[in-house]
């Protein structure tokens, strides 16, 4: 119990600083992140250029700052996206019962039986990459199994007697959503979009890396890992070491965030005594 | 025990023909038209009667629902048109490509199941022991590593450091079963530990669990051999919801298995649906979604009915049902 407080204190800082570090980047780097300097590509770590440089001439650090602004806002983002279908969805499901509810459930199985991947790859083919056509792929893909929980949730509690007592003194259904019964779900919510944050970033990380994301000229931590495979072949581990090791670690700390979360708000038939 | 399955298969029948729906749907949205896919620039040279004509004969003047029975009956009869690059039948391309991928989904799966049961009883019945601190680490770190990043790493240590296995691809088909291991190994591996980690600590929590309970400690009070209470009572409850959610999360695989096979140029679904999307040769990539999610339901269908058989408490209550019936 003490070690996830710990490791969620530390989680807590290392974001602050990514946060802080990416925010302030033009100041924190002397370098510009698109900046091609074929004068010197692949360049190991030196004191200018303190994580090396890429295939471009352009310098790591910098690109992992900026890589950062577009790595995190597709989580965030994409995490709202699917925050925001998953609440209603379920909400829905799980507050009308009966047949609504069992249509609505079969399709959310069928959903999740095609993989997301292949849904995302197909997306793409349809739709010009961006930034936004990313967030909403990984957003539109993400939110079942949310909806799922909060359906669960709904259903045992729309027969409470305070939501009982709403409806009686003629409550509208959106204010009973808005004020009743989506707040009491939000410690599952909180602890439902810490993960979708990872997952998220992770997404955009496999996506980008497979050329099907961020344009390639723009920085996003999987962008940097494109042609990964060649620089492991000439040695360049520095070019693959460090955006990996971002990735890695924001995916870590978000993680931990999410278990001190789950400890402390989530429901108690998810957490075995520690 | 037949009913059972019959209404398992009608479910699964069910979804599958939702998925057609939706990528009907799909096929719809995608950019251009049937007409100017098959005559291409020619279209535009011809006259707006004739491109009636065509459009006439293709069916795209139906109403949709005519459009989708009359897809539907030909993707039945396995005419999925031909590929846009070299106008070999998509049904041939496909077909080459689920071989490899069922078997490299069924090697990682049964990976995983291997792994995480030992491991993760393990864990679970040895809390807060130095194994259980190193794997759950370990697990973390696999949780919030990509796959293409662990398929990477995988690489060099294993193939250009230490040579023990091929980079890429399927070896030929003629080599035997040697070669199909050796060439085998490597995705089936980080399949496997790209989802691993999550599988563990579930496993593991169910454990924690399980071995907390009443009948576990009957048992001890009985004078039951430890390890038989493990084999025989902890760990096959343990295993049923963890069984359950393997089936669930095949789809997560099966995405997984794109990255992989990319990666190590394995020939299948995965590597197909890339390519296509990437040369937007739209029919190959509508089959290829197309059987990767069949993949999948059938997948998980077998893994639904194995666990239904495994569960004495189901299986009892249909193997009676069928008596009577």
């Amino acid at each position: 119990m003490k070690l996830t407080k710990w490791l969620a204190v530390t989680a807590c800082a290392y974001l602050c600083l990514l946060l802080l570090l990416s925010f302030a980047a033009p100041y924190a780097t002397g370098h510009d992140p698109v900046d091609v300097n074929l004068g010197s590509i692949l360049q190991p770590p030196r004191p200018d250029h303190l994580m090396g440089t890429d295939e471009m001439g352009r310098d790591v650090f910098t690109r992992l700052l900026y890589g950062a602004r577009v790595s995190l806002s597709v989580g965030f983002a994409a995490m709202l996206v699917s925050l925001v279908v998953g609440v209603v969805y379920g909400t829905v499901s799980g507050y009308c019962g009966g047949w609504i509810d069992r249509i609505m459930m079969r399709l959310l199985d069928t959903l999740l039986s095609i993989p997301s991947l292949l849904i995302m790859i197909g997306v793409q083919a349809i739709l010009s990459p961006g930034l936004l056509t990313v967030v909403l792929v990984i957003g539109l893909t993400g939110w079942m199994s949310l909806a799922r929980l909060i359906r669960t949730e709904m259903f045992e509690r729309k027969d409470e007697v305070f939501i009982q007592a709403s409806i009686v003194v003629g409550a509208s259904p959106y204010r009973l959503f808005v004020r009743h019964l989506v707040p009491h779900s939000l410690p599952t919510i909180l602890v439902m979009s810490a993960s979708g944050v990872g997952h998220a970033i992770l997404s955009e990380s496999t996506l980008s890396f497979l050329g099907l994301g961020i344009p390639p000229h723009e920085a996003s931590w999987g962008n940097m890992l494109v042609g990964a495979q060649n620089h492991l072949l000439t040695g360049a581990w520095w070019a693959v070491a460090f955006p990996g090791a971002c990735i890695v670690l924001t995916v870590l700390a978000i993680t931990f965030l999410g278990d001190w979360l789950q400890n402390r708000y989530g429901s108690p038939q998810f957490n075995p005594k520690k | 025990m037949l009913r059972f399955v019959l209404s398992r298969i009608g479910e699964a029948a069910v979804v599958l023909l939702i998925v057609s729906v939706i990528v009907f749907i799909f096929i719809r949205l995608l950019p251009g038209d049937p007409a100017m896919a098959l005559y291409g620039d020619n279209i535009q040279k011809m006259t707006p009667a004739d491109q009636l004509r065509i459009r006439d004969n293709l069916g795209l003047d139906e109403p949709l629902h005519i459009q989708y029975t009359k897809w539907l009956e030909g993707v039945m009869h396995g005419e999925l048109g031909r590929s846009y690059l070299n106008g070999e039948p998509v049904s041939t391309i496909i077909y080459n490509a689920v071989g490899p991928t069922v078997q490299l989904m069924l090697t990682g799966t049964c990976l995983t199941v291997l792994a995480s049961l030992l491991l993760g009883t393990y864990t679970g019945l040895r809390h807060a022991s130095k194994t259980d601190v190193v794997v759950t680490v370990f697990s973390y770190l696999l949780m919030s590593m990509p796959a293409f990043y662990q398929a990477l790493l995988f690489m060099l240590v294993f193939s250009l450091y230490f040579g023990w296995f091929p980079i890429a691809g399927m070896g030929s088909p003629h080599g035997g079963f040697g070669e199909w291991l050796r060439h085998i190994t490597l995705p089936a591996l980080v399949l496997s530990l790209s989802h691993i980690g999550y599988y563990i600590r579930l496993l593991r929590n169910h454990v924690l669990i399980t071995k907390e309970k009443d009948f576990v400690r009957a048992l001890e009070a009985r004078g039951v051999p430890y390890l038989r209470i493990v084999t025989r009572h902890i760990a096959p409850n343990s295993a049923l919801p963890f069984l359950t959610y393997i089936g669930m999360s095949l789809s997560l695989t099966m995405a997984g298995s794109v990255v992989i096979e990319t990666l190590f140029s394995w020939p299948g679904l995965g590597m197909l649906s890339l390519k296509s999307a990437l040369t937007r040769d739209y029919p190959v990539l509508i089959a290829a979604i197309l059987l990767g999610t069949f993949v999948v339901i059938i997948g998980s269908l077998l893994i639904d009915l194995f666990c239904a058989w495994f569960n004495p408490r189901i299986r009892r209550q249909l193997v009676k049902e069928g008596a009577a019936s």
